[in-house]
């Protein structure tokens, strides 16, 4: 089987796009520019989000670059915290995935917004994991939410595909 | 939608919670052997052979035969390396007949394949600290190529490689099944120039 037989196989041709995407968007956000011109900004944006809402919910929490604080408890957002790596394996799937561009665009933009929801709830339930179970932070920060938004963005990227990107007949 | 994809979208909250016991049960046989393989991968690199890594509550402790005995001892959480285990686990357990003999043992592959690449992840930590982390001996002992690719290793290994390879790997091993269910190779044209030869739409 030659190259060309191969790209022709639907399959085969969204692994290649999927890895390549996937490599080149890692290699590209661990760049120190785009680090500093976007990862990190991106995440004081999800750590202002995230102290928006505990303040909705009653809390005194104020915001310093990524880290949200309040007399009861601090969180601190880390790269790993902003949901950017799961965007972007959602992102490579969607765009890899022989699909018409409109459904592209719409799992790009249903997917990140759907995904920083899901980080969101997982923020605040961290700080209130933090205020009332201390104890257990470490594990619900570390196993179970990391667990629970890898699988929530390869559910959303499963969905996508059968809503948006296949043709109804075959979905 | 299609059942298949339901079905497999029902049970991963279910499969989650499954996987998240399994690994918890089984987290300490993980830590070693995780620990156990790198301590192999990386001293079959070294001489004399002087690192060894000692698990002690969940955390990886970097000892070296060759430092004084009150040096501060580096850890590394086995948690962050490990808990991969339950997306792969989870993923595994939500596809269509679990503990048939084919699916147990693309789970085992799978999941050997992981723990290689969680021992690689550990490795890199490893190489890292003794690259840049030990201030005038590790500018003596490594070099700047060594820094970077090390360092490059760590990076790529941890956050990416925590979150994609299970997914990646689980993929890779059920690949007829996933793309069945994706739709992708119903989808694909079974009667193309094959010189003769009948496509079974397997790829």
């Amino acid at each position: 089987m030659n190259v060309r037989e191969l790209w022709q196989k639907p399959e085969a041709r969204f692994l290649i796009l999927f890895l390549t995407i996937l490599g080149v968007s890692f290699t590209v956000v661990a760049l120190k520019q785009v680090n500093d011109a976007f990862v990190t900004p991106y995440t004081a944006v999800i750590a202002q989000m995230s102290g928006f809402i505990l303040r909705v919910f009653g809390e005194k929490a104020s915001v310093a670059g990524c880290v949200v604080s309040s007399p009861r408890f601090a969180v601190t957002i880390y790269n790993g915290c902003n949901g950017l790596i799961t965007s972007l394996i959602f992102i490579s799937g969607v765009l890899a995935f022989p699909a018409k561009l409109s459904a592209k665009l719409i799992g790009v933009i249903g997917g990140l917004v759907t995904i920083q929801l899901i980080n969101l709830v997982r923020i605040v339930s961290l700080y209130y994991i933090g205020v009332f179970l201390p104890q257990h932070f470490n594990d619900a920060h570390i196993f179970v939410w990391q667990s629970l938004v890898i699988l929530a963005g390869i559910s959303l990227w499963i969905l996508w595909a059968h809503k948006f990107a296949l043709p109804q007949e075959a979905s | 939608m299609k059942n298949s994809t339901q079905h497999f979208l029902r049970r991963l909250p279910i499969t989650l919670i499954a996987a998240t016991f399994i690994w918890l049960l089984l987290r300490p046989a993980i830590d070693m052997a995780v620990a156990g393989v790198t301590q192999t991968l990386i001293r079959s690199f070294e001489y004399p052979r002087v690192t060894r890594l000692v698990v002690e509550d969940h955390r990886a402790q970097m000892r070296r035969a060759d430092l004084r005995t009150d040096s501060r001892v580096h850890t590394v959480s086995m948690t962050e390396i490990t808990f991969n285990t339950i997306v792969l686990l989870a993923l595994y357990l939500a596809l269509p007949r679990p503990f048939s003999r084919h699916q147990l043992e693309r789970l085992f592959m799978g999941w050997c394949v992981l723990g290689l690449c969680q021992s690689l992840n550990l490795l890199f930590h490893v190489k890292t600290l003794y690259a840049l982390g030990l201030g005038e001996w590790s500018q003596v002992h490594y070099s700047d190529f060594a820094r970077n690719f090390y360092g490059f290793g760590r990076y790529f290994t941890d956050l990416p490689g925590r979150f994609s390879f299970p997914f990646l790997i689980w993929l890779g091993f059920n690949w007829e099944v996933v793309m069945k269910m994706l739709g992708i190779q119903e989808d694909a044209p079974t009667k193309s120039k094959t010189k003769g030869k009948k496509a079974n739409g397997r790829g």
